[in-house]
């Protein structure tokens, strides 16, 4: 090792300390800039995770326990009435739902009914929680490997969680409808007026955009609702909450803070295409545009409700 | 706090006589380091820790600050670069903003090292309190500034509150384990 003075080496450091604060400068521009180039060193880091984060899966177990432990004790009689009225009420509803699903049964084969083709799905562990203080995301061990793709959307047996963003050979990210760039089409269940959910990074995501005259009722179910195919109609969320008046915001039902197993769908919604409205002409032979080939302008899906509108 | 007579800041330049020895001194000088990385990856598994997000920032940058200022050869300048580009690439936040106030946050330490090296604690936890606090403002602003969106600025108050709230137990029990290597060496 080369013999350096203090000062020296003080200066030395100082240099490199500049040159690493203009690098990272550089890594803020090209983060900006390239994103898929992000993307992919994050899959990247986190594929070779996994293992890793796999060790504290183990743990957790142990951790949740301890967690529950400490904060359900004290009121275990309590919950314990409250679970058996609860099971009571959802007894009586199980045998309406039987009942109903019977009927529906019947009724379908009355009118020939082509059943739906039911649609794949992935369950995978959530080995990482990536959120951050302005980000809501989750991690899954399962990639495009496993049938993931873009854009699926990830359930739990309780409701809708988010849609995958990201995937690598062995990981997926998944964004939280809670995130702030969350945006899903909704549908009211009562009135089945639509509306869009906005992520807000609470736990509670707002209901906006609804027509002026519906006013969504506390407790009222919000699902799913299909405009540009991507998922299906009709997929839980969660119910109309008022935190404060005239801004009503959804609960889901989804537990979004503690998640552990997700479902990941593919409902292979764009493979759909929709059938040709009558007296619509095909311009065989225009030269610019060629049938069947998709518009790549931007706000295609806009112009596109413009149009039905 | 840490006793200054025990800086030792010439030990760097002790030259290891044994293979023993020159394993005890990367250990030592990887430590902290370490910690940083386990702890990012511990925190970033869904645990039903609550705050863990915040937790995770603020056991992050008492870290930098606690070792680049007493012992500065166990948090190079390298490793805050590289801790703070691991934090970007396991998070979801704009890529290299961890990186960027990690480093920021050194540079002030290192401008300032020798003062807060000779004060009462008091001063120093003030400064970690003004560090903790620009911090979580700068990636608030910067998170606001790349997604083009306002985000609430309470979690970034929170971020700061939990990072000044950590810093007296994270002190004793750094200093514990500064005063435990060090007897080891003068052993």
């Amino acid at each position: 090792m080369l013999p350096v003075s203090v000062q020296m080496k003080q200066s030395l450091n100082r240099l490199i300390l500049l040159a690493l604060l203009l690098l990272s400068v550089g890594i803020i521009i090209i983060g900006q800039v390239n994103k898929p180039f992000t993307h992919k060193c994050r899959m990247l880091v986190d594929s070779s995770l996994v293992s890793l984060w796999n060790i504290t899966l183990r743990i957790q177990p142990d951790i949740n326990k301890f967690f529950v432990n400490f904060q359900q004790v004290h009121r275990l009689t309590d919950e314990n009435r409250q679970l058996r009225a609860e099971n009571m009420h959802l007894r009586q509803w199980y045998n309406v739902a039987v009942s109903l699903a019977q009927e529906n049964r019947v009724l379908k084969t009355e009118l020939h009914w082509n059943p739906e083709p039911s649609p794949s799905f992935v369950t995978s562990r959530v080995i990482a929680d990536s959120s951050d203080i302005y980000t809501r995301a989750v991690l899954l061990m399962r990639g495009t490997g496993n049938n993931i793709h873009l854009n699926d959307l990830a359930l739990t047996p309780d409701g809708l969680v988010g849609r995958v963003i990201e995937v690598g050979t062995h990981t997926a990210r998944v964004l939280l409808i809670t995130d702030s760039s969350s945006r899903i089409p909704v549908e009211l269940e009562t009135s089945h007026a639509p509306a869009i959910m906005v992520g807000n990074n609470t736990n509670l995501p707002s209901l906006l955009y609804y027509p002026q005259n519906v006013h969504p009722i506390e407790g009222e179910r919000v699902v799913t609702l299909s405009q540009d195919n991507s998922f299906p109609t009709g997929i839980p969320i969660g119910t109309v909450y008022y935190q404060h008046p005239d801004q009503p915001s959804i609960y889901p039902f989804a537990h979004l803070e503690h998640l552990t197993i997700l479902h990941v769908f593919d409902f292979h919604q764009s493979d759909l295409t929709p059938p040709k409205a009558l007296g619509q002409k095909i311009l065989e032979h225009t030269p610019f545009i060629k049938p069947r080939q998709s518009l790549t302008i931007p706000f295609k899906n806009f112009f596109l409700r413009q149009q039905e509108g | 706090m840490p006793s200054p007579f025990l800086r030792d800041l010439t030990s760097d330049t002790d030259l290891p006589t044994t293979f023993w020895q020159r394993l005890d001194k990367i250990a030592r000088h990887i430590l902290p380091t370490l910690f940083a990385f386990l702890t990012i990856i511990f925190l970033s598994s869904p645990l039903p820790i609550p705050g863990s997000t915040e937790l995770l920032l603020a056991i992050i940058i008492n870290t930098v600050f606690f070792w680049s200022l007493w012992r500065p050869s166990g948090m190079p300048v390298v490793n805050v670069f590289f801790i703070g580009l691991f934090m970007d690439l396991t998070e979801s936040a704009p890529f290299g903003i961890h990186t960027f106030t990690l480093l920021l946050i050194y540079g002030v330490i290192e401008y300032c090292r020798f003062y807060l090296m000779r004060v009462h604690f008091f001063i120093v936890w003030g400064m970690l309190s003004l560090i903790g606090l620009s911090t979580a403002l700068l990636q608030w602003f910067l998170t606001c500034l790349f997604r083009f969106y306002f985000f609430n600025p309470l979690p970034a108050l929170f971020e700061a509150c939990l990072c000044i709230g950590i810093y007296p137990l994270f002190s004793m029990v750094c200093s514990r384990i500064l005063y435990f290597l060090d007897k080891r060496k003068l052993q």
